[in-house]
């Protein structure tokens, strides 16, 4: 600022810690909501529909591979980028931007903590879906449970977290973000995921399911497995690839059209 | 407090803003125009929610777009009703307290001020926003400007869907702020209500402030006689003929039926400089007297002037 500005100061000064907790409090509320719990409600029902469907008279590596493939390398990206890519776009209308984003909070950090907000009630919705999955878990009688357990949901988390991202990027960029979503499923995920060479690594899902591939298949060579670290360390610098992207894009984006003109 | 030079805002080809030049003063100011006329936009500029596509802008000697600096130091009720689901005015106030840069206690406590501050009662407290009144939403929408105390509030026809009471209430609550050194500017369409509470007007037309308008709005202009009157009276047609017979009158129109006459004024500082005696010499019984429109309907409107 300079130092020989003719107006008085702010009275109040901003403050990046009380930001955070101001956007943690807004989004969290949304939690709280009646028409939430219906969701969530309906995306369980749904959840042991596709189970029984996909998983009927199978034993446990049938339930595993379902988990592992389906649950945790499918559903739960897709779900996370639709739903981060969505609230992206709730935070660029009007009822958001004239509210929060005409206070002084910088947009990468505004970003910043929106992500981390949205990521931990994320986190928090899918736990519910994982507490079903491990229910059907012991209706097929999957061995060490607990363990087999652990490695689901750090294969979950890391799901939500790098497809949360990169919906939270898409859904700065446009609001057909689910035509971006599927393209790059269509190319990255399905395509470049499927060659068997290294360059499958750049399918994030295919990380996570490799990492996962011992549970349920036994002739899988585990030389040729990933280990934790690198999926975790992969997973990160994708997350943080698309977050600063999404930042970037965000900070020089303007926030009304014509249309409100 | 705002200064802008040649400024000019396009969406493509779509006219925001055009080469406008303005300063906005500390009070409060009037942002006066039909629909489109770039009020929005002007707004957004201001908010650096927006870049100009020329010229200058400044608030507070910085460029507002995306700069936290300005941010910190305005606040911003949108015309828009749209509020986030879910949310109690209380929870809301105090989180966007927080954004601001309030600590979570001092932001509940200036919730808990700005609420009762715009008389938004607290049995109303425990409803979410979402299900307000227009008039309650337009209260809770001026409580959220007031909770880190702004040097500039920005209001976008923050009288929609009041009653009166509730017009009053916002007034005072401008005024005092306006007393306090805080700047004010506001749209309304509601022309006697910005006209009894601005010191100042823009006027926006298609995108331009016309210096024809700005200038029938200015302090001089308002002090200088009506250029029409209307009396409602028992003899339209003999005042209209002792009007005319005394080279008064530029122009009337005569409604016998509702006994009016709307007079336009030949020059009015003659008619108004012997007003009671004109009126008693007419021999007419008159009812009632009053300026045909209010300066702002007049400044707006083109055909007023003729």
């Amino acid at each position: 600022m300079n130092a020989n500005f003719p107006f008085p100061a702010a009275r109040v000064a901003p403050n990046l810690a009380h930001a955070w907790g101001g956007i943690w409090r807004l989004t969290f509320r949304r939690l709280l909501l009646p028409s939430h719990w219906l969701t969530l409600g309906i995306g369980i029902a749904v959840l042991t529909l596709m189970f029984i469907g996909g998983v009927h008279g199978g034993g446990p590596e049938r339930f595993l591979e379902w988990a592992s493939s389906f649950y945790v390398a499918f559903l739960v990206p897709a779900l996370a980028f639709m739903g981060a890519g969505g609230v992206m776009r709730d935070e660029m209308k009007s009822g958001n931007v004239d509210y929060v984003l005409t206070r002084p909070v910088p947009r990468p950090a505004f970003v910043g903590f929106k992500f981390l907000a949205h990521l931990i009630c994320t986190q928090i919705d899918f736990l519910v879906a994982f507490g079903l999955v491990m229910a059907f878990g012991i209706t097929r009688h999957v061995p060490d449970l607990p363990a087999t357990a652990l490695k689901l949901l750090g294969g979950q988390m890391l799901m939500i977290t790098g497809f949360s991202a990169f919906g939270f990027l898409c859904g700065t960029i446009t609001s057909r973000y689910v035509v971006i979503g599927l393209a790059y499923a269509g190319i990255i995920e399905v395509g470049i995921g499927q060659i068997p060479t290294q360059i499958s690594r750049l399918s994030m899902t295919h990380q996570v399911r490799g990492v996962l591939s011992p549970l349920w298949d036994r002739n899988v060579e585990l030389a040729t497995v990933p280990g934790w670290p690198m999926t975790i360390a992969m997973l990160i610098l994708f997350s943080v690839v698309m977050l600063g992207a999404a930042a970037g894009v965000f900070t020089r984006r303007e926030l009304s059209g014509p249309a409100d003109s | 407090m705002v200064q802008a030079e040649n400024l000019s805002r396009f969406y493509g080809m779509i006219l925001g803003l055009n080469n406008v030049s303005f300063t906005i003063r500390p009070g409060i100011t009037g942002v006066v125009g039909p629909n489109g006329a770039g009020k929005t936009t002007f707004f957004r500029l201001l908010l650096g929610q927006i870049q100009p596509s020329s010229g200058d802008l400044t608030v507070f000697g910085e460029r507002p777009w995306n700069n936290p600096a300005v941010q910190a130091r305005l606040a911003y009720c949108p015309e828009s009703e749209v509020m986030p689901a879910g949310l109690r005015p209380l929870e809301w106030l105090t989180g966007l307290g927080m954004i601001s840069g309030l600590s979570a206690r001092d932001a509940d406590t200036r919730a808990r001020a700005a609420l009762n501050r715009v008389k938004l009662l607290p049995e109303h407290w425990k409803k979410r926003v979402t299900a307000y009144s227009k008039g309650m939403k337009q209260r809770v929408k001026l409580a959220q400007c007031l909770l880190h105390e702004p040097q500039l509030i920005i209001l976008d026809e923050p009288m929609n869907g009041l009653d009166p009471m509730g017009r009053e209430d916002i007034a005072v609550i401008l005024r005092s702020l306006a007393e306090n050194g805080v700047s004010v500017l506001i749209s309304s369409h509601i022309l006697h209500d910005l006209e009894a509470l601005c010191a100042d007007f823009i006027l926006l037309r298609w995108g331009r402030i016309p210096r024809s308008l700005n200038e029938a709005a200015s302090t001089e202009a308002r002090a200088r006689w009506p250029e029409a009157t209307t009396f409602r009276c028992d003899a339209p047609e003999k005042l209209a003929r002792f009007l005319f017979e005394r080279d008064l009158l530029r122009g009337c129109d005569v409604a016998p039926e509702t006994g009016t006459l709307h007079a336009r004024w030949r020059d009015p500082e003659k008619f108004f400089g012997a007003y009671h005696q004109l009126l008693l010499e007419s021999g007419v019984r008159i009812f009632e007297v009053q300026d045909t429109a209010s300066f702002l309907e007049k400044a707006i409107d083109p055909t007023l002037h003729t």
